[in-house]
């Protein structure tokens, strides 16, 4: 089996698959940021047991976690294209729509991913020792104070490993995008393959891709991990 | 509601524990978030919505009346199974390797643990279509792939670098006091795993296998891409085919599917990981 | 020429060094013990003495010296199913008693000469019951070890490691990890075994009890054999200063 990877070498094609990685590496960070931001808020909400929020929070991440990123891509895209918001560009004057298909990817990421991540950063509060929170109270610190001083930052560094995993799961699941019209790196691809028919190695380049940028999360990750280490801690 | 029939439905609850009373807010509550979603949407025309989920429901649970139980939802079900009894001979495989005495088997199989672990689900899906013949011919019979048969494939790649990790896991946690005092018995290592610390590991891996299992659930709705014609496939068949009015509507139905079959398992596990931490 | 084949040491050290990760905890250790003698090896913690043990069974592989236990070359066994016989020969005890949870205190005791030395049921049966008697455990065939205190888990570990019919039998600190009040029931199983004539080596804290039982005692520190002799010359008579500090800070400043 003879493997034909002259096609690499078409600058046309290099731009494309560079512009997919970009927009893969874009929809990303995006993301990544916002499920952070999701992830710490659910679940300070469910640790701090505000009434109704509570509640809708839980349900809402279970529903999150137990059903496909995909069909959940779907729905957003689906309902908020409906909505058909747009917002007029101050540049060229035109209607742009607030909800393409990036934003709902990273929306949607942000969600699939922000579920996964209230769940870590929750185990993560609750391996805080009790008599830490204690003494933080009895210094005089008040319930947020202690959450965003003493509990948030031990808890993120207690669970940097899950969510490693999580990071890399958000970058493999963005692979997703294509079913939305994103030109990212699998859109691409499949333009790739529809010029040369060459799927084989081009699905090669694609999955070397993904590798790539896995790893590159992974031990960018595990960097900050052992950057933000407490020493003697024992985790 | 009188007082006394609150407090009779009220009690119970608290005294449940914590698994059971989130099992009891997730069965309940999410297919009413789903239902007031899809009145959000629709507002006035949900009677609409609801009337032709209902009568598009037997197609989305097991396709087409052609296909028995090999389509649609069931064919999502089967396909689990199926890559899970797959899945767990190559990770058990997998997870032996990356013990094994020899450096260069431990080598090789953490590689292709890496690599597996690294690989989105799409693209082992995507690869087993290119990949894979249309058929094999064995000894003179003809063995069809079908896009099922792909799709378990493809699906058993991730889902065994899983099923290996959650091994390795179980493994270490057996205390290293058993191997040493083991050795010294002169068990060797297959005998130890075989005798010693596979039985006692084996307990432990259930939750985990059982989390595994649910993600390659959730996983099964990419077999689209293979052309298995199960539940999102049909969904979007007949979204196509009807119009795409009652899209969101036929979305908000498998969601409301995948999460009845996955939400129990995930309590279930959740329960027995409880369990076994408060036994040891 | 008989008498001195008679006392050739049963186990023999040979200038043995083993380092860890550039570490090196036993720098040329040489020691004899002679059949049916009980050797005890004090000294502070982190001077090898456990280290040592190990390598007397092949647990932990050296990186030069020579040891030699009855007809075997230690140093030279390297692969697990040549260390086979020299297991059935040589027994050890651990600190944590290190029982197999899945299985009841019968099963432990019988599991390793039927699945390593492949003997035949009934006979294994037969002495696994002879030893639980021997150990004072009768009745507790059908338990298991998360049942039994942590006395009780370590006579079984003892009985665990007669089971294989060894000459030898190594004991690592099998009563540090004890209560007080379980000790004396375990050094009572050793007394026994010692006075029946079994070639022991203990690593012990009790230096009493190391006092009484042994024919010979090695004090150890950082990686070497500092001194060694009879009981008598190495608790009331000790030379090193090393041993005295020693001796000093951990015999209890009663009567001397």
């Amino acid at each position: 089996m003879s493997l034909d990877f002259t096609w690499l070498a078409d600058p046309l094609y290099q731009t494309w698959l560079l512009r997919g990685i970009g927009t893969t590496v874009a929809m990303c960070v995006c993301a990544i940021v916002l499920m952070f931001i999701f992830g710490i808020v659910g679940a300070a909400v469910i640790y701090f047991r505000v009434p109704l929020l509570e509640t809708l929070t839980t349900i809402v991440v279970e529903l999150l976690r137990n059903t496909p990123p995909l069909v959940q891509l779907f729905v957003l895209y689906f309902t908020l294209s409906e909505l058909g918001l747009s917002v007029r560009s101050l540049a060229t004057g035109q209607q742009i729509p607030v909800f393409s298909g990036f934003t709902c990817v990273v929306l949607s990421l942000a969600l699939y991913n922000g579920g996964i991540a209230v769940e870590i950063v929750r185990s993560g509060l609750h391996a805080v020792p009790d008599a830490t929170v204690d003494a933080a109270r009895s210094l005089g610190y008040s319930r947020l104070r202690t959450f965003w001083h003493i509990q948030l930052p031990m808890a993120m560094r207690l669970s940097t490993v899950p969510m490693t995993n999580n990071i890399v799961s958000l970058i493999k699941t963005s692979s997703q995008a294509a079913f939305v019209a994103v030109a990212d790196v699998m859109y691409y691809a499949t333009q790739i393959t529809l010029e040369n028919f060459r799927n084989f190695e081009v699905m090669l380049v694609v999955w070397g891709c993904y590798l790539a940028l896995a790893s590159f999360a992974s031990t960018v990750a595990g960097r900050v991990g052992r950057a933000m280490r407490i020493p003697g801690y024992g985790v | 509601m009188s007082a006394t029939a609150t407090i009779k439905l009220v009690l119970p609850m608290r005294k449940m524990q914590p698994e059971s009373r989130a099992f009891v807010y997730g069965m309940i509550g999410v297919p009413l978030l789903l239902f007031a979603a899809l009145i959000g949407c629709y507002g006035r025309a949900s009677g609409d919505a609801l009337a032709w989920l209902a009568a598009r429901s037997g197609m989305l649970l097991t396709g087409t009346p052609s296909s028995g139980l090999a389509g649609g939802f069931c064919a999502n079900i089967v396909m689990s199974l199926a890559a899970m009894c797959v899945s767990l001979c190559t990770g058990m495989l997998l997870c032996i390797g990356t013990i094994a005495n020899t450096r260069m088997v431990r080598l090789i199989a953490s590689g292709i643990l890496n690599l597996l672990r690294n690989t989105p689900w799409l693209i082992a899906l995507y690869a087993m279509l290119y990949l894979l013949p249309f058929y094999v011919a064995v000894f003179g019979t003809v063995i069809p792939f079908s896009p099922f048969v792909k799709a378990v494939v493809g699906l058993s790649l991730p889902v065994t670098a899983n099923v290996a990790e959650a091994m390795r896991g179980g493994i270490e946690a057996i205390p290293s006091g058993q191997w040493e005092s083991a050795r010294a018995l002169g068990y060797r290592k297959n005998q130890i795993l075989r005798y010693i610390v596979l039985p006692q590991a084996i307990p432990l891996l259930m939750p985990n296998m059982m989390t595994v299992y649910a993600g390659l659930f959730i996983g099964t709705s990419l077999a689209v891409v293979t052309g298995t014609s199960d539940v999102l496939s049909v969904a979007n068949t007949i979204t196509a085919s009807d119009g795409s009015r009652y899209a969101t509507a036929a979305q908000l139905y498998v969601l409301l599917l995948f999460f009845l079959f996955s939400f129990p398992i995930a309590t279930l596990s959740r329960r027995l990981e409880r369990q076994m931490r408060e036994k040891s | 020429m008989n008498v001195i084949r008679q006392q050739a040491p049963l186990i023999e050290l040979i200038d043995v060094h083993k380092a860890f990760d550039g570490t090196e905890v036993l720098k040329g250790v040489s020691m004899q013990v002679r059949k049916g003698e009980t050797a005890c090896i004090i000294g502070p913690s982190g001077s090898g003495k456990s280290t040592l043990l190990r390598c007397l069974n092949g647990l932990i592989p050296v990186d030069s010296g020579a040891i030699r236990v009855g007809s075997f070359a230690v140093e030279q066994l390297k692969r697990d199913r040549d260390l086979v016989p020299l297991r059935h020969q040589v027994s050890m005890v651990f600190q944590q008693y290190n029982l197999f949870p899945h299985r009841t205190v019968l099963e432990n005791i019988m599991m390793a000469p039927l699945q390593v030395l492949r003997q035949p049921r009934d006979e294994v049966r037969k002495r696994a019951l002879d030893l639980l008697a021997r150990v004072r455990l009768t009745g507790k065939e059908s338990a298991y070890p998360a049942q039994l205190s942590g006395g009780q888990q370590q006579r079984v570990a003892i009985a665990r490691a007669l089971a294989m019919q060894p000459a030898i039998i190594l004991f690592d600190e099998v009563t540090a990890a004890l209560d007080p009040e379980m000790v004396s029931e375990v050094l009572a199983v050793i007394r026994d075994l010692s006075r029946d004539g079994m070639t022991c080596v203990l690593v012990t804290h009790e230096m009493r009890f190391a006092e009484e039982v042994a024919d010979v005692v090695f004090f150890t520190d950082r990686g070497t054999i500092v001194e060694s002799g009879a009981p008598a010359d190495i608790f009331h008579a000790p030379c090193d200063e090393r041993l005295r500090s020693f001796l000093g800070k951990v015999l209890a400043p009663t009567a001397a």
